[in-house]
This record gives C-alpha cells, sequence and structure tokens, in this order.
C-alpha cells in the first residue's frame, strides 16, 4: 500500500481545493448509496410495530424490537430453510474446498504426465456451458433432482476457482515438498502434513469464494429442489417478489410485512457482515492471484 | 550440498520425463508408469476431474435439444433431428426480437456505465490521502458484491417501493407525487443498469486499485520534476499504468453484452416491465418452465453462448491487432 503514496506538493497537501473537494463529496455519494441499503434493512428489521405506523419516512431507526426474529424462530418453513442454507454452505464449502485444493495441488504438479491434458479440461466449462434447460436435464438425469445432494455436488469444483488454486500451487516452494520426500513421505503424507497445513491462503480463499456463493444462491435452488429443501434465499424471493410465505406468520403479533421481510434479509445479511473482513482480505487476494494466470 | 543434489535429480526427472521423441507403445508404457508412481496424485485430482467431466461437459451432450423436437416425456431418443427449425422459430417470435433488443440495451449500457464507473472510482479513491476515508469508502463499495441478487433485490425493492423510503420522503418530505419505479418499463432498465454498477463498481475497482499499487513510483517522480501536475500524472501514468487490467476486464465484459445478468432480471423483474426488461435468458426460462418448449429454449441458449464467445474472441483480436497485447 505504501506504494501508492506518492509524494505530492505542499500545495494539494495542504489545501483543500476545489477538485479535491469535488473527489471527497463524489466519493461520499458512491459511500452513502453503497452503505446506506445495508443500514436501511438493518434498521428496518429491528424497528417496532408501533414505530413503524408513527413515523411517515423510515429514513432513520427509531426504537428497537426482536419482535421481528422471534416471529421467523416460530415459523417452521423459515427455520428450516435457514437450516438447509447453513448445512448447504458448510458442507458444501468443505467438499468444495478439499475437492479443489487436491485437485489444484496434483494438476500443478510437473511430474504429472496427465496433469496439461487433465487441467486443459477445465479451460472450456469456463467458457462454454450447455445453458439452464441442458444443465437442468443434466442433473435430472443423474437422479439428483429434489435432493440435498442436487443444491451441493453439481457445483463441486468450479473451473475458474480450480484455476486460481493451481496458480497458487505452481508458485509453491518446492523445496518443502522435496525436503519431504527425501525424508520418505508418500504423495499423501506430502499433501496432508507439509502442503495442507502451509496453504493457509489459498484454503481461506476457496472457503470465502464458495461459502458465500453457497449461502448468496438462489437460482437453481429454486428449480432442483422441492419447497422444504430450499435454503432461505429462496424463501426471501418469494416473500419480497408476491408476498409468499407471509400468509399466517405473525398472528396476534403487530408486525409490518416490510420490517418482517427485512429480518429475514437481515438473517441473510449478518453472518456475509461477520465474515467481512476475511471475504476483503482473502476473496480480492485469490481473484487477483487468478487473473494474473488464470 | 544437499539442496544441489536434489535440484539436479528433480531437473534430470524433468528431462525425462519430456524426451522428444518416442514410439507410441514406448509413450504408453511411459504413461503407465507414471499412473503406477503417481497414482496418489491421479486420486487426488480425480472427484474435480470426475465432476467437471459429469456437470461441465454433461450438459454440452444436452445441446443437441437444440435441434430436436424434445419434450420431457418422449426423452432424447425418442426425439426427432428438426435441423435449425427451433432456430427459425425464434427468430420469427416477436417476444424473442424484443428480448434480444432489451438484453443489448440494457448489458451494453451496464458496458457503457459500469466500465467508466469503475475506473473513474477507482482513480478518486488512489488521489485520496485521509487513508481512513479511503478504507471506509473501499469498505462499502465492495460490500454489495458479497450480497446475492435476491438481497440486492430486497434492498431495492423495499427503497423503491410505492411505500418504500425513496417515496416516503417525495410525498411527505418535498409535497410531491410517489413515483413508481420497478413497474415502469421506461424505467426499468435504468434502475437495472444502476443495481449492476451498484452491484459490481467496487470490486472492480479494487483490481483497478491493485494495479495502481504496482505503478513504479519512480514515474511520478519524475513526472513531479517536469513539472506535471497531479490530473496530468493520472492521465499520462495512472491511466497507462493500469490500461492491461482495463484491456482484459473490457475483453471479459463483451461477452456479457449478449448474455448475462439472468439472476438480477428474474428477481427484479414483474410482467408490466417485460416490454423494456425481459431479456433472452428470462424469456427462455419461462419458455421452458412453463410451457416446456426445451428445445426452443435451449436453442436460444446456444445461440448466445456462440455470439458470447465469438464476441470475445473479436474483441480479444482487435485490442491484440491495436495494442499488440491480447488476453490470450
Amino acid at each position: 500500500m505504501s506504494v501508492m503514496k506518492r509524494q505530492s506538493t505542499t500545495y494539494w497537501e495542504k489545501r483543500l481545493s476545489p477538485a479535491k473537494a469535488m473527489i471527497y463529496v463524489v466519493l461520499l455519494i458512491a459511500l452513502l448509496l453503497t452503505a446506506y441499503p445495508f443500514f436501511y434493512i438493518l434498521s428496518l428489521s429491528v424497528m417496532p410495530y408501533d414505530q413503524y405506523i408513527k413515523q411517515p419516512i423510515h429514513l432513520l431507526p427509531s426504537g428497537f424490537t426482536l419482535v421481528q426474529f422471534q416471529q421467523i424462530l416460530q415459523d417452521v418453513r423459515l427455520t428450516q430453510a435457514f437450516g438447509v442454507s447453513i448445512l448447504k454452505t458448510v458442507m458444501g464449502t468443505a467438499i468444495n474446498v478439499v475437492v479443489t485444493i487436491m485437485a489444484g495441488y496434483a494438476l500443478s504438479r510437473p511430474q504429472l504426465k496427465f496433469g496439461r491434458v487433465l487441467t486443459f479440461l477445465f479451460l472450456i466449462p469456463l467458457f462454454a456451458n450447455g445453458g439452464i434447460i441442458p444443465t437442468y436435464l443434466n442433473v435430472r438425469a443423474l437422479g439428483l433432482l429434489n435432493s440435498f445432494w442436487a443444491l451441493v455436488i453439481p457445483g463441486l469444483v468450479s473451473p475458474f476457482y480450480l484455476f486460481i488454486a493451481r496458480t497458487f500451487f505452481v508458485e509453491y516452494p518446492t523445496d518443502l515438498i522435496e525436503a519431504a520426500t527425501i525424508d520418505g513421505a508418500s504423495h499423501f503424507g506430502i499433501f496432508w502434513r507439509v502442503v495442507w497445513p502451509t496453504s493457509t491462503p489459498i484454503i481461506a480463499t476457496m472457503g470465502m469464494l464458495y461459502g458465500v456463493g453457497h449461502w448468496n444462491e438462489y437460482f437453481w435452488s429454486s428449480i432442483l429442489v422441492q419447497p422444504n429443501l430450499q435454503p432461505a434465499s429462496v424463501l426471501l424471493q418469494g416473500m419480497v417478489a408476491n408476498r409468499q410465505v407471509l400468509q399466517g406468520i405473525g398472528q396476534g403479533t403487530q408486525m409490518a410485512p416490510q420490517s418482517f421481510i427485512a429480518a429475514v434479509a437481515a438473517l441473510l445479511i449478518v453472518p456475509t457482515l461477520i465474515v467481512y473482513p476475511f471475504l476483503q482480505r482473502y476473496v480480492v487476494k485469490g481473484i487477483l492471484l487468478g487473473s494474473i494466470k488464470g | 550440498m544437499g539442496s544441489q543434489q536434489i535440484l539436479s535429480s528433480s531437473s534430470t526427472n524433468k528431462r525425462a520425463s519430456a524426451p522428444p521423441k518416442r514410439n507410441i507403445s514406448a509413450v504408453s508404457r511411459s504413461w503407465i508408469s507414471d499412473l503406477r508412481r503417481h497414482w496418489p496424485l491421479y486420486l487426488m485430482a480425480l472427484p474435480a476431474v470426475a465432476a467437471v467431466i459429469i456437470f461441465g461437459y454433461g450438459p454440452l451432450i444436452g445441446i443437441s435439444i437444440a435441434f430436436l423436437d424434445y419434450s420431457p416425456a418422449r426423452g432424447l431418443a425418442g426425439s426427432t433431428f428438426i435441423g435449425l427449425d427451433n432456430f427459425r422459430t425464434a427468430f420469427a417470435n416477436p417476444f424473442f426480437l424484443a428480448a434480444l433488443r432489451n438484453t443489448l440495451m440494457i448489458n451494453g449500457m451496464k458496458l457503457l456505465v459500469g466500465f467508466p464507473a469503475a475506473v473513474i472510482l477507482a482513480l478518486l479513491l488512489n488521489e485520496v490521502r485521509l487513508s481512513w476515508f479511503k478504507r471506509v469508502v473501499q469498505t462499502a463499495t465492495i460490500l454489495p458484491y458479497f450480497i446475492g441478487w435476491v438481497i440486492a433485490a430486497t434492498m431495492f425493492r423495499n427503497i423503491l417501493a410505492p411505500d418504500g423510503v425513496v417515496n416516503e420522503v417525495l410525498q411527505h418530505g418535498f409535497g410531491l407525487q410517489p413515483i413508481t419505479f420497478l413497474s415502469d418499463p421506461q424505467k426499468f432498465p435504468f434502475i437495472i443498469v444502476f443495481q449492476d454498477v451498484w452491484k459490481y463498481g467496487g470490486f472492480f475497482a479494487v483490481l483497478y486499485l491493485a494495479a495502481m499499487a504496482g505503478i513504479d513510483p519512480t514515474l511520478y517522480e519524475a513526472a513531479m520534476v517536469d513539472g506535471a501536475n497531479r490530473w496530468q500524472q493520472t492521465l499520462h501514468i495512472t491511466l497507462p499504468g493500469i490500461r492491461p487490467t482495463m484491456l482484459t476486464l473490457f475483453v471479459l465484459l463483451t461477452g456479457w453484452i449478449i448474455q448475462g445478468g439472468f439472476e438480477q432480471i428474474l428477481v427484479m423483474y414483474n410482467t408490466s416491465v417485460y416490454p423494456t426488461g425481459d431479456i433472452i435468458e428470462t424469456l427462455t426460462y419461462r419458455l421452458a418452465i412453463q410451457q416446456s418448449k426445451y428445445g426452443l429454449a435451449t436453442a436460444i441458449g446456444l445461440f448466445q453462448t456462440v455470439i458470447s464467445i465469438g464476441l470475445v474472441l473479436l474483441t480479444n483480436y482487435s485490442v491484440r491487432r491495436f495494442n499488440k497485447q491480447g488476453i490470450y
């Protein structure tokens, strides 16, 4: 970062010139436009009903309640959907990461004769895919439709992420591996005891990339599985687009539907915000790693 | 001493594994010995390779549906070959032509607005000396990249709804009439473009900032000695410095003019904005799911993929021609 700090003339440093003021104003607008919707959803999600009714404008938070979240907890469909979201994200990501890191490492080994051919296999799906219908029919033909695995297995490995992982291992220090080879370690031993523990940055990058993907994924979950296996993102979309799911929720409680929807959305946003520092650190690094050689 | 030996042994290994000429049986024999020696490595790659064959190439077989009068009941084997009929049907369909126009309009605008917006955001951030301010703006502007389209749609629908916060401010703050944003065909494409720039602008800006960090600082020092001001430095050092990144992203983004943006439109649109907001993918999705026109939908999808790859190759070719450096 220090490289980016160029020395500047005292004039620019000491005085707020109109040009500089303009820069700050534009960036402030960008800040507001991107941050406010998050703030708005969170503030709406904890707004008590009486406050919602009283205020004509809901620009800022007023009051605090967890009634909306209590109602979510009392609805079986929603708790189940969040359960699916969590399970899909945790399990799917764990499998994705192990599969991708293993393959990325193996395919980066120079002694592997099929390595180049196998790596090339991942190149074409990077650009060409069958489209929605052939993909759907493929999953159906494999008998995965309406099973939990339909949410995990078809996205087992992302070609793009595999190339990122492979690039990392191409640059992995060979002397570590060679030292272990001399000590008589097997390929598996080298991978699990030497490579895996020393590859935390790429494992974190992969975990973040796949994890965010699973957590946010909507479309395939909406068509590949029945409602009882659909994650929270699908239910939220149903509520937002055509007020599905909302019937029967919050009976006997006073609650604005907007607040309830905001609470469901907040539950999907907050985990992302919690891991956000890691996201910023690892995802951007990973993408940069991929774009250098990918 | 030890490391010397390792180095020399590994280099002989490499040479031995790629001798210039061998006959076929020797090649296959060496492959078998390679498999025998390195089978654990192949085993490690197996799950990913199997997955890419099944889920990356499997659907490509399904592309044949584009040339068949396919129905789910008959299956692939029971369908007859009808050549390019599905493509003819598509191009005779006014809804497809409207969707094609909407796709080009919306995605073209996304590129025209979003591409420079990210560059400008990065350039502005690069001028900021207050590091905390820079960090805050950067953090906020990448935030939308990490949320799903459903969340983005929830935010925009909530904020722009007739009873959303924007209309609340217009009505109760300024006494104005409420504005219909999301069901007005005139405004819908612009909201989609704005939302796309909102979601991706900060992320692309980070990629440019990373490229800017790699620019040799002595260039700026030399420019300052020559009396160049900040604007001239930006124009003659920063922009040329991020040009490779800009070109790479531009080439990749041109592929999205004809396809892409499906999930965004799917979660944002409604029947009243079909005239301007229905894109090719949303139309084919409805053709397949609601009308079971699988062949037609697949044909349209294939058309899109071919045009998209063609556009990327063409842009890459022109970039390479005019700059002597493409991305491949």
